[in-house]
């Protein structure tokens, strides 16, 4: 898959393999409405990156300090891990359904569920978490 | 006279959905009334649609309200809500940044069915002795009318109530709580075995140890005992709690007490509601007696007062709406002490980062907590305080998009990929947080008046003067020195270095920052002598011998524990004897 796809540059760019796809294109379109050509813009650079082992270091070098793609990349970031990101005039873009909630990898990569949607029985919390993205 | 109720108890949080059910269940065919501000249900559909709401609302860490918010409600009854303090609540001050802002009164509160008892976090620690005595004992503030011996078969009975989840090892007469002198004893046990403390309370117990001392005195990590449901086989209508994590703003299972669990024994035995429907005025017959509520239904004609009658009436609202409506009423005020002494629990908390992965987030927000500070020969110069030890990462101090924006952009190192994931892993698993709720004294000064302002209904709004003293400031400065020590030692306990756990803030900087523990008390002081308080030990107005207050805003002093359990407490207190009028 090239590094085009907004899914391939969210798996390098999280550090979590398999993101879902469905997820993947609502995030897309989510981004997308909201930076526009910038985001364009970032695709398009992405999307010179080889693929393969060395994608991630070229995709980090892309961001470094001073890259006019860090915010889009800041905001990508934030809405694979929250479900929520910040756009360019300051508001919150909020998830759009309870799977996208439900999803935030940062609770996935902690060892945790989403607040509120826990499947887990009682006492759980006892032990330290076996599973993580 | 023919009443068109026997009751009518205006609020449905846990004093009032508790005070109506007990009095239908005593009260032999009492005709009762409930009247609230919200429209919302309380069932398991209304549960889960709050729980979608709060899902899909953006910034759900910078206010309570957008989980309950209901537009049409909201504009007539509004909520007090964290993110605009002002917006229905006035300030006596403007809010200013930082940090003179402390003259703000944090306080957000729900106008539901249910109260704010949709987003409490449960914890149900009792008073202890010392904190009805403080003036016998520390020459400061009050005694209540009564001794914790006399409340403590209540204490009891609300703990089975409310479905109370606790260690009698811990908390029982043979526990080291009680034999420090501390902690009261206790004639019944607790209802169920307290709900098992996390992987991160036993690594940071393990790391506290039995030989720690701070200024003196042992420190002991014992489990909270809380509002929710360990083993549901005397609650067979609530579920054992989940560990969602998500104890405020909302507990998707009813595994934490809300009081839709009274309000619905209360329903199934006859009690009415009056829904949608804000209290305006009570009025007071010429032989002091209230009989008369007038309210508007907000989703009807606003201008239009309707009223309802009743033998017995009963404020059960909270410690700001309770004496609202009493002020707008103009009801009895010979003591001057409506609205007077306005409390609540100012917060302060200490963060850091343990040496290795402790994995919060997991289960009930907060487990166990540090209560040796509640009481001591310092107490008159120097408030209480409790510790709650946090299973919620770092809180309000770092909010997980900081910390995901730390570990993806550091300054430093390469943005982004694998390494940042695992920065994050290692930064987020490690925090550890101690929250202290310090005990504020009662001051006239401090008070809930009515503004000038206006709300939708044409009504005053409620005014907050809340500014702390030296005895706040010098508490909020100790607490958060034990804290900050207690963290550095568990830390070099368990082999990491202090330098490298991040421990803030880093000095003590109190009074500028500071919570409140969102637990209004006060405003309708209790005493014996009419001249000095609004209602007698039974929440009885004194001069108004019909008139029955509930809650927290009762309270003469506020202790350093979270109020709800003395509230359920006074209410079945109260309901026994309004019982016996009806």
């Amino acid at each position: 898959m090239p590094t085009s796809s907004f899914k391939t540059i969210s798996e390098i760019a999280t550090g979590v393999d398999n993101l879902d796809p469905t997820i993947a294109n609502a995030y897309e379109a989510r981004i997308s409405e909201a930076f526009a050509k910038k985001f364009d813009a970032f695709l398009k650079d992405a999307a010179k990156i080889p693929a393969g082992p060395g994608a991630e270091a070229a995709l980090s070098e892309l961001l470094k300090p001073g890259s006019p793609h860090l915010e889009v990349a800041r905001q990508i970031i934030q809405i694979w891990y929250t479900s929520q990101f910040t756009r360019p005039d300051g508001s919150v873009d909020a998830p759009q359904t309870e799977d996208q909630f439900k999803s935030a990898l940062l609770w996935r990569v902690i060892g945790a569920v989403a607040p509120a949607y826990s499947d887990r029985p009682y006492g759980y919390w006892k032990d330290k978490p076996a599973n993580f993205a | 006279m023919n009443f068109d109720f026997d009751v009518i108890i205006v609020g449905t949080g846990v004093a009032g959905a508790l005070c109506a059910y007990k009095l239908a269940q005593h009260g032999d065919g009492a005709r009762i009334l409930m009247i609230d501000p919200g429209v919302n249900d309380i069932d398991d559909k209304q549960r889960m649609s709050y729980r979608t709401t709060f899902a899909l609302t953006a910034n759900r860490s910078a206010g309570q309200i957008p989980t309950y918010m209901d537009l049409a409600r909201d504009r007539f009854a509004p909520s007090v809500d964290g993110i605009d303090l002002t917006r229905y609540l006035v300030q006596s001050q403007p809010p200013t940044p930082n940090p003179e802002n402390r003259s703000l009164y944090k306080v957000p509160y729900q106008r539901l069915i249910g109260g704010s008892t949709w987003t409490w976090r449960g914890n149900c620690p009792r008073f202890i002795p010392s904190d009805f005595e403080l003036k016998t004992r520390y020459a400061i503030a009050d005694d209540w009318p009564f001794k914790y011996d006399a409340l403590e078969p209540w204490y009891c009975d609300a703990e089975d109530e409310l479905g109370i989840s606790g260690s009698d090892a811990e908390w029982g007469n043979d526990s080291n709580w009680v034999k420090s002198g501390i902690g009261g004893t206790r004639s019944r046990p607790f209802p169920m075995p307290n709900i098992v403390q996390s992987f991160s309370d036993r690594k940071i117990i393990a790391a506290i140890g039995t030989n720690m001392k701070q200024e003196g005195v042992t420190i002991e990590a014992i489990s909270t005992p809380q509002a929710r449901i360990s083993d549901n086989t005397k609650y067979p209508d609530r579920s054992t709690c989940r560990g969602n994590s998500n104890c405020i703003p909302l507990c998707p299972t009813g595994a934490k007490y809300d009081a839709g669990v009274h309000l619905r024994k209360a329903f199934d035995k006859g009690v009415q509601i009056r829904k949608g429907s804000v209290v305006t005025r009570l009025e007071a017959a010429a032989n002091g007696n209230v009989h008369t509520v007038v309210f508007r239904d907000w989703r009807q004609d606003i201008s239009k007062d309707q009223r309802l009658t009743a033998k017995i009436v009963v404020l059960a609202a909270n410690a700001i709406e309770t004496p609202k409506i009493w002020l707008t009423s103009e009801l009895g005020n010979k003591s001057d002490q409506v609205g007077r002494n306005l409390m609540d629990h100012l917060q302060i908390e200490v963060v850091a980062l343990f040496p290795e992965p402790i994995y919060t987030f997991r289960g009930p927000q907060g487990l166990s907590g540090i209560e040796v500070f509640r009481d001591g020969p310092w107490r008159n110069t120097t408030g209480a305080f409790r510790m709650t030890i946090g299973n919620d990462g770092w809180g309000r101090a770092e909010l997980p998009t900081v910390s995901i924006d730390k570990s993806f952009f550091p300054a430093d190192k390469p943005p982004i990929g694998k390494a940042a994931k695992e920065r994050l892993r290692d930064r987020v698993t490690r925090m550890m947080r101690i929250s202290c709720s310090t005990e504020q004294l009662p001051s006239s000064d401090n008070r809930i008046t009515l503004s000038e302002k206006r709300d939708e209904l044409g009504l005053p709004r409620p005014q907050a003067t809340f500014r702390i003293d030296d005895y706040s400031k010098r508490t909020l400065e100790r607490a958060h020195k034990v804290a900050s020590a207690i963290l550095s030692q568990a830390v070099t306990n368990a082999g990491g270095d202090p330098a490298k756990a991040e421990i803030q803030p880093p000095v003590p900087k109190p009074p500028a920052e500071f919570n409140t523990a969102a637990h209004a008390m006060g405003t309708m002081k209790m005493t014996s002598d009419p001249s000095k308080g609004v209602v007698n030990s039974f929440g009885r107005a004194h001069e108004h011998p019909n008139l029955y207050v509930l809650g927290s805003s009762v309270f003469v002093t506020a202790s350093s524990a979270n109020p709800t359990l003395t509230i359920a407490a006074l209410t079945l207190r109260t309901a026994a004897e309004i019982s016996k009028r009806l």
